[in-house]
């Protein structure tokens, strides 16, 4: 198990890292059409040299990611579909190709659409070499110079692709190679994706591109710390679902996917601008307002010298149109904060109270309508 | 050519004929709704319930799973319409995040089933066929539902046709119309979680989307009118799904899905370089203005 999740957790780090990027210029889905169409570069460059575990592999299916974001970038320049039916309309085609191959040429052989589809993580322990006397999986190395590379991509330019990212055309004024950077952000893309491929799949890959960033985007818009979140999130989901799946006997992969959703969904509510929050913060808000016009109420009346009718305790519920309890909650914080007090069953001002009365008055900008 | 006269490739061309005229028709609508790859969504999102009906119900009946489907599809699509709504993520990334969520869920689910005692009798294809469609395992009752399907797609858009015109070309019009936008918007959604769910077994999970968008890409180089458009869609999508079927009958080994999209790319390609208003014609009228 711990060979699986040094490796998942290598490659969620490498595709949290791209993600942030893909999901901040809406090219999650194009990075879905990636991961399906490498499968037509991986076919066709098997039918060259029968070796999946081949070099050429990598570059033949990294190019197709490349063809891929070309055809369908050229396809909604030139206006015919917009971008999205692009998206739609290419990669299908190149995997329906793909499949087709598969299923004439490499039946039975190395190809097995399942294991394309969904990955066979549990068996990286068994493809090692000797390294230092320890006996360490290929995926290791493999993840961890993705990560490596990656990484360093994303460090070393860092200031660059956030300004031909985020505003391309300062960023040509200052002589960034906007297209140079977008290019190799692609071939990385297809790279990892390509990598990810016989660990977990070509549909799930798409769960670790996005989902953590996703989620870490409820969080913050500052992109450093996007970035530090999104892979803080993709560690949190792989040690739950490792341990669980494992557990339960399940696949692996689905579990990542499954769990990253469901983080993202409790993200959704509890985060600033969540559901959760919300209700939390409206409540509060409530609390507030009641509790000063329950302190106005009072001090009018003493201004005004009805208090001995008006505020006594039974009178007052007859003032607001609020039902007994919320009378109670509120007039019972208010003598916890000591602002209000109860004498001969009437409610008054303590002298906190009467400087939060004028407090609010000015808060309110009411001292023109109430005296003070 | 024998099998063209087998009852049961009849079946098949009778069934993927019903679904190639309510796939384009709701695939149309969400084109130029500008949601194509919310079938891409729905699609992968069925597999979870399709899965845990079989479980829950064991049954490989076709209504009881295109039940199934569609409400996972629905939970789905409900999930990233609330996201998509109450948060800063885009619809791409809802998208993304659901459909893979979903999908894994399903994932879990069949991963569960293979191991346990209680469901010796899954058939380990199920996967494959689920994500590539197989055509020739369609049955009569299939085609019962898909021709109910194919009939309320086409009840609906000729009842609602020019409500449906209004609202996909001119949205603030028909707001100011006071067109009741929240109902067509709801069976709009509801009519393509139908059509997802219930072409998922002829065109598999991954390709349906792709279904839905190509008749309605392709018509768009012959014709800018709806009603014709439609023709021609549901024109490419029988031809593409007799082609795709035939081949995938006649080569076992051959997925239906795939074969399928193939031709419709290939149809697709011919239309934007042929067509009305494909690429020579362009062209032609480029070179005539100078």
């Amino acid at each position: 198990m711990v060979e699986v999740f040094i490796v998942l957790v290598l490659l969620s780090i490498s595709t949290s890292v791209l993600g942030n990027f893909l999901v901040l210029k809406n090219m999650s889905m194009l990075a879905d059409a990636i991961a399906h169409s490498v499968l037509l570069g991986i076919v066709l460059a098997l039918f060259i040299k029968e070796d999946p575990e081949s070099n050429l592999v990598l570059i033949g299916a990294s190019l197709f990611g490349v063809i891929t974001v070309l055809v369908i970038n050229y396809i909604s320049r030139k206006r015919i579909i917009k971008n999205d039916d692009a998206i739609g309309v290419v990669f299908p085609i190149f995997f329906s190709i793909a499949i087709i191959l598969i299923n004439i040429n490499f039946r039975n052989a190395h190809v097995d659409t399942e294991a394309i589809l969904m990955g066979e993580v549990l068996f990286v322990s068994l493809n090692s070499v000797k390294l230092l006397g320890l006996n360490i999986p290929i995926a290791v190395i493999r993840t961890l110079a993705l990560l490596i590379v990656n990484l360093t991509f994303v460090i070393s330019f860092y200031n660059n692709i956030k300004l031909s990212f985020f505003d391309e055309e300062f960023s040509k004024l200052k002589g960034i190679k906007t297209g140079l950077i977008s290019l190799i952000f692609v071939i990385l893309t297809s790279v990892t994706t390509v990598i990810s491929f016989e660990i977990v799949g070509s549909i799930l890959v798409l769960s670790l591109f996005v989902t953590p960033s996703a989620t870490a985007s409820l969080y913050t818009r500052k992109l450093k710390e996007l970035i530090l979140l999104s892979i803080g999130f993709s560690i949190l989901t792989t040690s739950i679902s490792i341990p669980l799946a494992f557990k339960l006997n399940v696949s692996i992969s689905g579990m990542i996917a499954f769990i990253g959703m469901i983080i993202f969904l409790i993200s959704l509510l509890i985060n600033k601008n969540g559901v959760i929050s919300k209700i939390i913060s409206n409540r509060e808000l409530r609390k507030k307002v009641n509790g000063d016009i329950f302190l106005l109420h009072i001090h009018n009346h003493i201004k005004d010298k009805t208090n001995n009718i008006e505020n006594k305790i039974k009178e007052v519920p007859n003032h607001f149109n609020w039902d007994i309890i919320e009378i109670e909650k509120t007039a019972n914080s208010l003598i916890k904060r000591n602002l209000i007090e109860i004498i001969s069953d009437e409610y008054t001002l303590t002298n906190e109270g009467r400087k939060e009365v004028s407090k609010l008055l000015k808060e309110y900008k009411l001292s023109f309508i109430l005296k003070e | 050519m024998e099998i063209l006269k087998t009852y049961s490739f009849q079946i098949v061309l009778l069934g993927t004929f019903l679904l190639s005229i309510s796939s384009p028709i709701i695939g149309t609508i969400n084109l130029y709704k500008g949601q194509s790859l919310i079938g891409d969504a729905i699609g992968h999102s069925t597999f979870f319930g399709t899965v845990l009906f079989f479980m829950l119900f064991n049954t490989r009946n076709p209504l009881m799973l295109l039940i199934g489907a569609s409400l996972s599809g629905f939970i789905s699509y409900t999930l990233i319409q609330l996201s998509e709504k109450s948060s800063r993520v885009k619809l791409d990334a809802n998208l993304a995040i659901f459909l893979t969520g979903f999908f894994g869920l399903g994932l879990v689910l069949k991963s569960y089933i293979q191991g346990n005692s209680n469901y010796q009798n899954a058939s380990q294809s199920g996967l494959e066929t689920f994500i590539f469609g197989q055509t020739s395992y369609m049955l009569k009752d299939d085609v019962t539902v898909l021709f109910i399907i194919a009939s309320l797609v086409l009840l609906f858009y000729i009842a609602f046709k020019k409500h449906i015109m209004m609202y996909i070309f001119d949205k603030d019009y028909s707001i100011a119309r006071n067109l009741n936008i929240n109902l067509l918007e709801v069976l709009i959604s509801i009519l393509t979680i139908i059509v997802v769910s219930s072409g998922i077994k002829s065109v598999g999970a991954i390709l349906i989307s792709s279904f839905l968008i190509l008749p309605a890409v392709s018509s768009r180089f012959f014709t800018r009118r709806l009603d014709a458009s439609l023709i021609i869609a549901i024109l490419n999508a029988s031809i593409s799904s007799f082609v795709g079927s035939y081949f995938s009958s006649m080569y076992r080994g051959l997925s239906t899905g795939p074969t399928i999209i193939v031709v419709m790319g290939v149809i697709t390609l011919l239309a934007s370089i042929f067509g009305r208003y494909g690429a020579i014609k362009n062209y032609l009228i480029r070179k005539g203005a100078k």
